[in-house]
């Protein structure tokens, strides 16, 4: 037992060596690497929710938009819609006109992005419903990469489809 | 029988390779390349946002220098210690997040891997035994510089 915490804290040791080494590479890389303390803060609009009882009194999280926002911004087409769930759930049905960015896959889609998302257009990220988290993340990588303008529509694809808004099948 | 198969040097030796090849693997895409691997990180929602870049560094750098470490016979039994704790982070990182009702993308082998799922913690599980048994078996066979021996250091 003693020789096993033994070796534990030989594999921190270990660890921490990597770790120094990484940073020192990641440092010395032509394009100067990623930055080791990542500015800017995760998007969330997870403290908004229909059924929270503070939801009177609370205003949206930033950022986030309703139902009604999000039919006016539709039926004026003000903003640039993305679908962050994945590829299959899209192609079941999405909001008329989305374009699909998979939430977990944006380094393949980024070619996607740079063609149909222009940097300067107010964005809507929306996903399955109130509880997913996937239009977080990828408003979240969008504003790392550059876009400044994202919104999530909270609600998302069940709440839309509740309505009764209009929905669009298939690829794109 | 099962005893002396567990404590076998042959069944170290596959150990060593197996889980060093497993590593170096994951490891490969995600050292070169940061950012991605910091994006699935930031999608555990686990640690503070500043300091998801650092922690994939630090995370991809270590699966690299322990799997290497452990291929070679270098100080094996430390390599397989570091493999045993960053185990314990990632079944702890996966079970966090499967509690909470997400599915995302794991990171495990860099971009575009497989989503979060008990499948994953129960391999992960599985290579925690196996590092375990290289930590507590391991002789120093067919290694470059093993350090400490199991057997020649430990009676209980």
């Amino acid at each position: 037992m003693k020789s096993f915490l033994k070796e534990l804290i030989g594999g921190i040791v270990v660890m921490i060596v990597a770790t120094v080494v990484g940073v020192a590479v990641n440092a010395m890389r032509p394009t100067g690497g990623v930055a080791l303390i990542q500015q800017g803060q995760a998007v969330s609009t997870a403290q908004h929710s229909e059924t929270d009882s503070t939801a009177a009194a609370a205003p949206l999280a930033e950022g986030a938009i309703s139902l009604a926002q999000m039919k006016e911004i539709f039926d004026a087409g003000s903003a640039t819609i993305v679908d962050a769930r994945s590829t299959t759930e899209y192609e079941e049905g999405h909001i008329p006109g989305a374009v699909n960015i998979p939430h977990d896959r944006i380094p393949e889609f980024m070619d996607v992005l740079n063609n149909e998302v222009p940097m300067e257009a107010h964005v809507v990220c929306y996903c399955r419903s109130l509880t997913c988290d996937f239009s977080d993340l990828l408003a979240t990588e969008m504003k790392i990469i550059g876009y400044q303008n994202v919104s999530i529509f909270s609600g998302g694809w069940d709440e839309w489809t509740k309505a009764g808004y209009p929905t669009e099948t298939g690829p794109r | 029988m099962i005893g002396r198969f567990l404590t076998s040097r042959v069944l170290n030796l596959i150990l060593r390779f197996v889980i060093g090849g497993t590593f170096a693997y994951a490891a490969f895409d995600k050292v070169l390349n940061p950012a991605a691997f910091a994006m699935a990180v930031r999608g555990y929602k686990l640690i503070p946002f500043s300091l998801s870049n650092l922690f994939a560094i630090a995370v991809s750098w270590s699966e690299m220098f322990a799997a290497v470490m452990l291929i070679l016979g270098i100080l094996t039994r430390k390599a397989a210690a570091s493999i045993f704790l960053l185990l314990i982070v990632f079944i702890a990182a996966i079970s966090a997040v499967m509690v909470r009702g997400m599915v995302i993308d794991c990171g495990c082998f860099g971009e575009g891997g497989s989503h979060t799922s008990w499948i994953l913690l129960v391999r992960n599980t599985l290579m925690l035994v196996g590092a375990f048994l290289i930590i507590r078996y391991n002789d120093g066979w067919l290694s470059l510089f093993p350090g400490t021996r199991a057997r020649t250091t430990t009676t209980s």
